[in-house]
């Protein structure tokens, strides 16, 4: 395999920081945050990379459990903070979290034990990046989803009431949302999907062929990857969609707007 | 109030029909039997055809046409929509009707003939009614019982 010497890392940072230059020189204003956002990148992958590197070396599963939690909690953290109009109190951090936990935690292990053939199954150099990339996705596709949920009642109060008055169910008044909510969630990874191959290349099978590997043999990483991403997405919203449901009607089939927080 | 009985809003107190109380129904089928009309009926789809279709028959007591039914919504009058909105109220064949000022944008013609629309439709199928009006005549014309609500609570 080819390996990357720093000199190599150090020519394309001299790249952004000519680019740095000449933008300061056209008074464009771009320069501060592009020296930021690069020096940020630089620090804080090398420290993933680090913190990686030594996970790798232990056996502890201790700190594997230890290191998932915080990647858990974090989707859910970033899953609550992208709502505008979410439930009050708890359960808004709460659906997000089970949601994820049950597809991407469920779709992770499956991918590991059965498909990957690591040994044993929760090895970090597999567990790691597939679980990464799992929550990464689903924490997309669950925030848009809820959030398209959430906003869409509360605009459209008025008519879910009215189609309560006519004697629907509550499941009935809300479908429309659902379905609008249902598809909101999962349009990043079928539009990544669709374009795959196409308009471009995807990310991790890209790396993999720099890094000398066959493209076909890339390729089909790639697909398992993208289908587990894609299921995994879909359950989660789904998920995430029926808890929230949940707390939007009572269980006399009431709508409460009350238990959604003011924007 | 007529929310609370079409158990919208949470209420104290209890509501019956048909010896059973409003809680041992399910709560879509309690609200199938007491249909509510609210003041301002909201329509979701296009048309009215998109929603239900009415029967002819009630279609005609209202003055309605049918090219009506096809037609966009927000080009009907509100007059247009209150009668529509008080069909589809009544195409769910509630057992007891809850109207909160059904006529409150119509002209005396069409008033006259709701009222006399949802008379046929007490004397013939007993439905029951709840009508909330704010014009003493009407009231004079319709009500066998009728209850004057103010701040302080409900006179019979």
């Amino acid at each position: 395999m080819m390996t990357l010497s720093y000199w190599d890392l150090l020519i394309s940072a001299l790249l952004v920081l000519l680019l740095a230059v000449m933008s300061s020189r056209a008074h464009l204003g771009i320069a501060n945050a592009l020296l930021i956002a690069t020096t940020r990148c630089a620090l804080q992958l090398g420290l993933i990379g680090l913190i990686l590197n030594w996970l790798f070396g232990t056996e502890s599963v201790a700190v594997l459990i230890l290191v998932v939690c915080v990647m858990w909690l974090a989707a859910g953290r970033e899953v609550v903070g992208r709502q505008s109009r979410r439930i009050k109190g708890i359960y808004a951090f709460a659906s997000g979290t089970v949601a994820m936990f049950l597809s991407s935690f469920t779709l992770t292990v499956v991918g590991l034990a059965f498909i990957v053939d690591a040994d044993p199954w929760y090895q970090p150099q597999y567990a790691i990046p597939l679980l990464g990339m799992m929550l990464g996705n689903t924490m997309t596709g669950v925030a848009l989803g809820t959030e398209r949920l959430t906003t869409a009642v509360w605009e459209r109060a008025a008519q879910i009431e009215q189609r309560l008055m006519l004697g629907q169910s509550a499941q009935q008044a809300l479908l429309p949302m659902m379905r609008e909510s249902a598809r909101a969630g999962i349009m990043p990874i079928v539009n990544s999907m669709s374009a795959a191959g196409l308009v471009s290349l995807p990310g991790m099978m890209t790396g993999q062929i720099l890094a000398g590997s066959v493209p076909t043999e890339a390729v089909k990483y790639q697909l398992m990857i993208m289908f587990l991403i894609s299921a995994g997405t879909g359950l989660g919203v789904v998920g995430s969609l029926w808890l929230t449901r949940q707390r939007l009607f009572d269980e006399r089939q009431r709508l409460r707007l009350d238990r959604l927080s003011s924007s | 109030m007529l929310r609370a009985i079409a158990d919208m809003d949470e209420y104290s107190g209890s509501v019956c029909l048909d010896q059973c109380l409003s809680q041992d129904w399910r709560p879509n089928e309690w609200r199938a039997a007491v249909g509510l009309m609210p003041a301002e009926p909201v329509w979701w789809a296009d048309t009215v055809a998109d929603h239900f279709l009415p029967n002819t028959q009630q279609l005609g007591a209202l003055h309605l046409s049918k090219a009506l039914l096809t037609r966009p919504i927000t080009q009907l009058s509100s007059g247009e929509r209150q009668r529509f909105a008080l069909l589809r109220a009544l195409h769910i064949e509630p057992k007891f009707l809850l109207l909160d000022e059904p006529t409150s944008q119509l002209d005396k013609v069409s008033t006259l003939a709701v009222e006399s629309l949802l008379k046929a439709l007490l004397e013939q199928q007993r439905v029951g009614l709840v009508w909330v009006s704010h014009d003493a005549e009407q009231r004079g014309r319709l009500a066998a019982r009728s209850a004057s609500l103010s701040l302080a609570g409900a006179y019979p």
